[in-house]
Formats: C-alpha cells, structure tokens, sequence
C-alpha cells in the first residue's frame, strides 16, 4: 500500500518536473513583464500572476510596428506556484528522512513546533516595527537581525536535532514554501484602498480606484442607506453575454450594453454631430463616452483606468431607461456624482464608483497640512491632524498622520498618500488622501527570508566546516 | 518478478496522467466568481460638514476670474447690484397673486462663491439649515439636485420644501437655487419664498435660470485694462497659460462649447481661428487624437504615427509636438487644421488653428510666435 503511493507521489516529486515548472515561471515573468507596456501593473498582477491560465498574446513579443495576431494558452502564476508546492512538498515526503529517534526526535519536533510558533508570534508583534522606528528606519535593521537571530535559534536547534545535516535544506525549502503560500496571502486577503478626507469632513470608508462597482442606492430609510453592488467582473460578464441581471431585493434588473475599461467623456453638441446620445436618461443624454487606451504600467503619468457602462434598467419586463455611467461624473475629484431612477415609484441613486470598503468607525480630517522649505515650494513635510473616532471600541482620540510615520489601526495601516488640491491653481489644498493598506500576511516574506538565510548559512557553514576538517586529516 | 515491473509501470503511467489531468482541471475548472450583494451603509449625513464660506469670501468676481454669468431678467423684474453682505446681485420680481392674498414680489439673490470656498454638499447644508432641514450627505445631496433643463448653460437646480408649519398660522417654506460652475467659481441664485409665492413664480423664474450663460469676462486679462484692449488683442491669460496675441490676431470672447479661449484672424477673404482647450489626461492618446483629427477633414485614419508628420516643438518651456493637416483634394481653399500639443500636471492643452488651407499656410508665422510665446506659470 506504501508502495502504490509512493509510486502514484513520484511524478509529483520529480526534478524534471521542477525544472518545467522553473522554465514556465520564467516564461510567465517575462510575459507579465512585456505586457505592461500595453496593459497596466495590476491588470497584468491578476490578468498573468495571480490567475490560473492566462492566454498570452504573441504581440508583446514583437516591436508594436509589426502586427502579430494570435496568442497561446499558459498557465497562470497560480497554477504554476501550486504544482512548485506539491512538487516541493511530494519530494519531502519521499526523499527527506527523519534522522533523530525516540525521545530526539520528540524532543526536536516540540522544539520545532515550538521555534515557528515564536517566529510567527515575533514578526505578528508591535516589536520589530517599535525597533525600527526607534533607529529611524535603516539604522534599526542591525539590531533587529541580532533579535532575530536569537528568536529563530530554537526552531534551527530543532530542524538540526531532527533531519541532521540536512536542516539546513529543510530550513531553505520552508522558506520557499512560506513564500509560495506568502503570496496567496497577500493576493487574497491584500486590499490597498485609497480613503480622501476632506478639510472639515468625516470618512468612513476607502475605496480601491482600480475597480469600479455599480451601486443601486435606495435611501428611502432614515438611519441607513440600502447599497446594492454589482461587482466590476458581473458587469464585464454581463456586457458580453447581454442577459439581464436581477438585482436581489430590488424590483430593478440590469442589462449592460456596453463596457468600457477606460473611457473619455465627449460633451455632445446641440443640435447634432457626430456624437449622438447613447442613454436615454440621466447625464448620458447630454454626454457620450468613448474608449481610451488602457492605462499601462510604463505610463509616466500614473493615470488610472476609468470605466464607464451604458446600462439599461428595467423594473420587471418595462423598461425604465438607458443610463450612462462613470465615475468620470463627479461633483469633485473624489465625489462621484449619482443619477435618480425611479421603478415602481420609488427612486433610487445609481453610481458606477470606485469599490468601497466601509469602516466600522470613521476618520475626521481636522487639519491637513502642506510645508514647505521657507522661501520655495520644495515639500517639506505632508501630514494629517486626524480624529479617530472607533464606537465599537470606545476610542475617540486625535492622530497626526504623517509621512514615513503611518498610523496602524483595525488591521490596516494608513499612510499619507496624497492631498486634495485646492479648485483653482496657487488656492489651498483642501484635503488629504490616506492610503489603507490591510495585508494580513505582510510578515510571511520576512519570516521566508531570514528562515532562507539561515538554512543557506547553516548548510553551506557545515559543508564548510566538513570540508576544513578533510583538509586537516 | 517481471509482473511486479510491468504491474509498477502501469500504476506509475496511470499516475502520470491522473497528474496530467488534475493540472488541466485546476487550469480551467478555476476563476473567481464575485456576486452581486447588498449591505446596509451609514448614510453620508453621518458626515460633518466643517463651517466655510466665512465672510469675506464671497464677492464680486475677482480681477482673476476668467469666466462669468449673465442673466435675462423676465418682464417686469429689476436687479440691484449687490444688495446684501455676501451678494452679488438681487434680482426682485414681479408681484405675484397668491390665491387672493396680497401681491408679494419674490426676490433671487445671486452669490458667487470662490471655489476654494467649500463643496456644493456644504452649501446645501446650509441652504437645508436655514429651511430647518437635516444635513444630508453625499448620496442626499445627489438625490436633491436635478440638471437643468434646456438651460443656455450646464446648470443644476436644488429645490427644498420645509418642514409643515406647526400651526395653522405659519406657511411652509420652499426654495428653489440653481448653481452654475464657471472656471473659477460657483455661482448661487437662490428664491426663498412661502410655498405658494414660489410655485406662482416658478415659471418665471426657470425661465431665469435657464437664461443664465457664460460669457468670458475683461478680467480674463489682469493686464488689461478694459474689454476693448482685450478685444484688439492684449496678452490675455487662461488659468496658468500666458500668451501673447500676434498682429492681426484678435481674442474673440464669444464662449463656445468646451473651448478656454478663441482667437480669429483672416486674410480678408477667408476666416479661421485658433481654439484653446484643455482637458485631463491624454484624451485617449496620441494615435487617437490625431485619428480624431484626420477624421474631422475626412481623412482616413492611420495605424501608426509613423504615418503622420509629427513635429517636436516646445511650448512654454516643455515638450510638445505640432500635426498639420488638409483635406483629401488639390485646392487651396481645402480645409486644414494645424494643431499642438503639450501635457502639463496631467492634462492636455491643445491650440487649434482651423481654416483653409491656404490661410493656414499664410498664418504659420502668426501661430509660430503664438506658439513661442506661451507661458505657463509655475513652470
């Protein structure tokens, strides 16, 4: 029986299989890499890295003067980190043999078990970011490496006392596992928002501007408003297969017409031009979108992608109307202006808004403030006299969010990201723009790496020592 | 022995391809798969909209302002120059009937606000504050305003019914506002009445709002020193743009759709003008401009710009590039466009030069100066 599964693990455990895999992995970055000519960083992160197949068009490999149609069906980041892990972990399994016996190898196991856990509860505490922010950043690393190398000690001892000479290997090959599994992580559980304030004014959420949402609004209810969000990928699904979507709990279902991933907006001329209305309803009747070129991950000019949709509602089988719409209609650079609808006589706001992630508390933008060097216009400092203000936990107090010092709450970090400038050129900027990032397995790459580190140091020292010891005999 | 072998081959080729299989499977059996849902959110009333506007703010347009409004006034309506601490102008109407009561007049007062002076939302709240209304937040604001309708400019109308009178003495309160967004400020005109001095002025006064239209104002030029030395072509300045105006050249302040600002010239015979616009980002790119702009002379469009004759030029100190352009055909009274380009801070300026052909060909030394004489400040 041992044997038949051993037999069925070998394929999995092979080094030509390891070897593929390398090969296509370095296909893919190199693909992913040629692509953000054309496309932009975090399409090509999901379109080539974290997906399980990417079709890869043979264009990229070509100066854009030659036109190269056709592309060919590769596995995506995903499917290629997946197989590297059971590759690794099958190989494990049936070459790596437990040296220690008996009450070694019970002892090495606990003190293994115990070493991870100290790791992982040292890189999930406030120490190492307290150690860095007392040296200043850079001048903090040397210290933490001597803590950390304390730290690590018992979970080395242990991989030693239980595989032998071959910890060092162990230690190496966790620390890519750790990296593989690092990076699923981050790709599910990551969420970078953006969160503008302005001067004045209370936020209690963030949103992401490389993706947008539709959402239907009913505010009929005093205390709260109903939100229903029809997700950027739905409205992409529904612009190629033109079926209506059913809004759940709202006499209302949607049909895309039409999808555009980045869009311009044309003011259409009374009186006719070539520009002719698309909605029937709403500000599309005085405005027409068009498609704009993707943002790509060369652009010098960081722009974003804005999208926009021609969307038909209907309340049942009637239809209400044929709206467009984009965050391009704004009643300021972070205000995405919304569109009235009314179905079964009862009116609704409609926005196609960058994704939002609400808060279970809320920040209130006191003071932003913009210094320069005296006598230039050389920034000096960006910050942001914040109110913190957390009901669920009863904390209501006043932050200073400033450059290189971001403020840590709820499982995000918040760093000062940008400012609201003033309406006209040479006014006062009249707010900040926070950026929240929520990485639950930001700590993974660290472990990964000073656990490499160390099995490097370990197994290349003792073949060292081995070979020293050679030479004196 | 020999058994055991081929029997451990079989196993091993029926694992090779289950391995095989499953890798296809997680290639293709895989995706994400995001739904539509509903949540409850906080209403954007929760936010607290800090007190702006404090006096001082509000005025007359300033000798900066590039864009202001003008009005027809209905019959029988007189305007009064400012008329209050924080207005601009007060416009009073006509005595209204109001079911047999006594005649009352119904006044609009105008404001301009700076738009540093804070957003639309806060304004509202305190329009809904002195109606004795709750704020609203984001999504309410959006719910109260309408576009106005065949208005002569883009305008958005707010219309507020206060609260029931506690008794049967007190009249309910409406007010109707329209704003209108120049370059450089929002402007407010704003009725607030009983609710039946309202409703019979209402037509009177949608017919003011919708008369509203921007014109560019002599103060577009703070060296000028009235609209005639505009007119005969002083150095005006659109935002952070400085230029001067070549001779022959003049400034036509007539506003057009989407344009900062006209400049005409003719050789007598002919006219064409310059049009400067600007808009954010690349509007769609290089390729795509310039396809928009073969396409407006009917020319086909190119794959690349290789088949265009594309110059590199500077335009107030940064990198631009300048495109000439004739229609299909030999004559020279052919249409021609001679347009360039720059991007500054993220957004496109474009100055358009549309005429003839042939006048386009006699004014190239008129637009090169023009062109070189571009100043942006801050650069």
């Amino acid at each position: 029986m041992l044997q038949t599964i051993k037999t069925l693990l070998k394929p999995l455990a092979s080094l030509k299989l390891t070897v593929v895999l390398l090969a296509l992995s370095i296909v893919l970055v190199l693909a992913g890499t040629l692509a953000q000519v054309d496309m932009g960083i975090w399409d090509v992160v999901h379109g080539y890295f974290r997906s399980f197949r990417v079709y890869i068009p043979l264009q990229i490999f070509f100066p854009r003067s030659y036109e190269i149609r056709g592309e060919v069906p590769f596995p995506g980041g995903y499917t290629i980190g997946a197989a590297m892990l059971v590759n690794l972990l099958t190989a494990h399994v049936l070459r790596f043999k437990v040296k220690a016996r008996g009450g070694g190898l019970a002892g090495g196991l606990v003190l293994t078990m115990a070493g991870g856990l100290l790791v992982a509860w040292f890189h999930n505490s406030p120490i190492p970011g307290e150690i860095l922010a007392f040296g200043g950043g850079y001048p903090g690393v040397l210290p933490l490496m001597v803590l950390g190398s304390v730290v690590y000690s018992p979970l080395v001892v242990g991989c030693v006392i239980v595989f032998g000479r071959r910890g060092g290997i162990i230690l190496i090959h966790s620390a890519l596992i750790l990296l593989l599994v690092g990076e699923v992580v981050t790709a599910v559980t990551a969420i970078e928002t953006q969160m503008p304030i302005y001067e004045g004014m209370t936020a209690h959420w963030s949103h992401d501007i490389r993706e947008v949402e539709l959402a239907v609004i009913d505010p009929s209810d005093p205390d709260h408003d109903v939100t229903t969000v029809v997700p950027q990928s739905v409205l992409r699904r529904a612009a190629t297969d033109r079926r209506a979507n059913a809004l759940p709990g709202l006499p209302i279902s949607i049909t895309v017409d039409r999808y555009l991933g980045n869009s311009q907006l044309m003011p259409l001329t009374p009186g006719g031009g070539r520009l002719k209305a698309e909605a029937t309803h709403g500000f599309g009747v005085n405005y027409s979108a068009g498609p704009a070129r993707t943002v790509s991950g060369v652009d010098p000019d960081r722009m974003i992608n804005v999208p926009a949709a021609l969307v038909t509602f209907s309340h049942g089988q009637e239809p209400i109307g044929r709206y467009l719409v984009s965050p391009h209609f704004q009643t300021d650079a972070h205000i995405v202006t919304g569109q009235r609808l009314v179905a079964g006589g009862k009116a609704y706001m409609i926005y196609l808004r960058f994704k939002r992630y609400y808060k279970p508390y809320s920040m209130h933008l006191i003071k932003f403030h913009h210094d320069v060097y005296p006598g230039t216009s050389i920034p000096r400092n960006f910050s942001s006299e914040i109110r913190l203000v957390d009901p669920v936990r009863s904390i209501d107090r006043e932050i200073n969010i400033r450059m290189n010092s971001p403020l840590r709450y709820g499982g995000e970090t918040y760093f000062q990201s940008s400012w609201i400038p003033g309406a006209n050129e040479g006014e006062p900027d009249r707010g900040t723009v926070l950026m929240a990032v929520r990485n639950p397995g930001w700590t993974i790459p660290y472990i990964a790496c000073a656990l490499g580190s160390i099995g490097l140091v370990f197994q290349f020292g003792s073949n060292l020592i081995r070979f020293l010891r050679r030479q004196t005999l | 022995m020999h058994q055991t072998t081929r029997k451990r081959l079989g196993v091993r080729k029926i694992a090779n391809r289950t391995t095989c299989c499953l890798i296809v499977m997680m290639l293709y059996a895989c995706g994400e798969q995001e739904q539509v849902h509903t949540y409850s959110s906080p209403k954007d009333s929760t936010v607290a909209v800090a007190p702006f506007a404090p006096s001082g703010v509000m005025g007359a347009p300033t000798m900066t302002d590039a864009q202001a409004f003008v009005w027809e006034l209905p019959d029988g309506w007189e305007e009064e120059s400012g008329g209050g601490p924080m207005r601009f102008a007060t416009l009073t109407g006509g005595a209204v009937e109001t079911g047999g009561e006594a005649a009352s007049k119904i006044t609009v007062t105008v404001a301009r606000l700076p738009s540093r002076a804070g957003s639309l939302l806060a304004n509202v709240n305190r329009w809904q504050g002195q109606m004795g209304l709750a704020d609203v937040g984001e999504t309410g604001l959006t719910e109260l305003l309408h576009p106005l309708e065949s208005g002569a400019s883009p305008g958005t109308v707010v219309d507020l019914l206060g609260p029931a009178p506690a008794d049967s003495e007190g009249q309910q309160e409406r007010m109707i506002a329209a704003i209108f967004k120049s370059r450089d400020a929002t402007w407010f005109f704003k009725a607030r009445a009983g609710l039946d001095v309202i409703a019979a002025a209402e037509p009177e006064l949608m017919d003011l709002f919708r008369s509203v239209r921007s014109v560019e104002t002599a103060h577009t030029n703070p060296h000028a020193h009235s609209t005639s030395a505009l007119l005969d072509g002083g150095p005006p300045s659109i935002g952070p743009l400085r230029y001067e105006v070549p001779e022959g050249w003049r400034f036509d302040p007539q506003p057009r759709t989407a344009r900062l600002g006209t400049l005409v010239f003719s050789d007598g015979s002919a006219s064409g003008d310059l049009a400067i616009t600007r808009f954010p980002g690349d509007v769609g790119g290089e390729l795509a401009n310039v396809n928009r702009w073969r396409g407006q002379l009917g020319l086909s469009p190119v794959a690349d710009l290789n088949q265009q004759i594309v110059s590199d030029i500077q335009i107030g100190g940064l990198p631009g590039k300048s495109y000439r352009f004739a229609a299909a055909g030999e004559g020279p009274m052919r249409p021609g466009i001679v347009v360039a380009s720059v991007m500054r801070n993220g957004q496109s300026w474009f100055f358009k030069m549309t005429g003839s052909d042939l006048l386009l060909g006699d004014q190239v030394e008129n637009y090169n100066l023009f062109i070189a004489s571009i100043h942006f400040d801050g650069n």
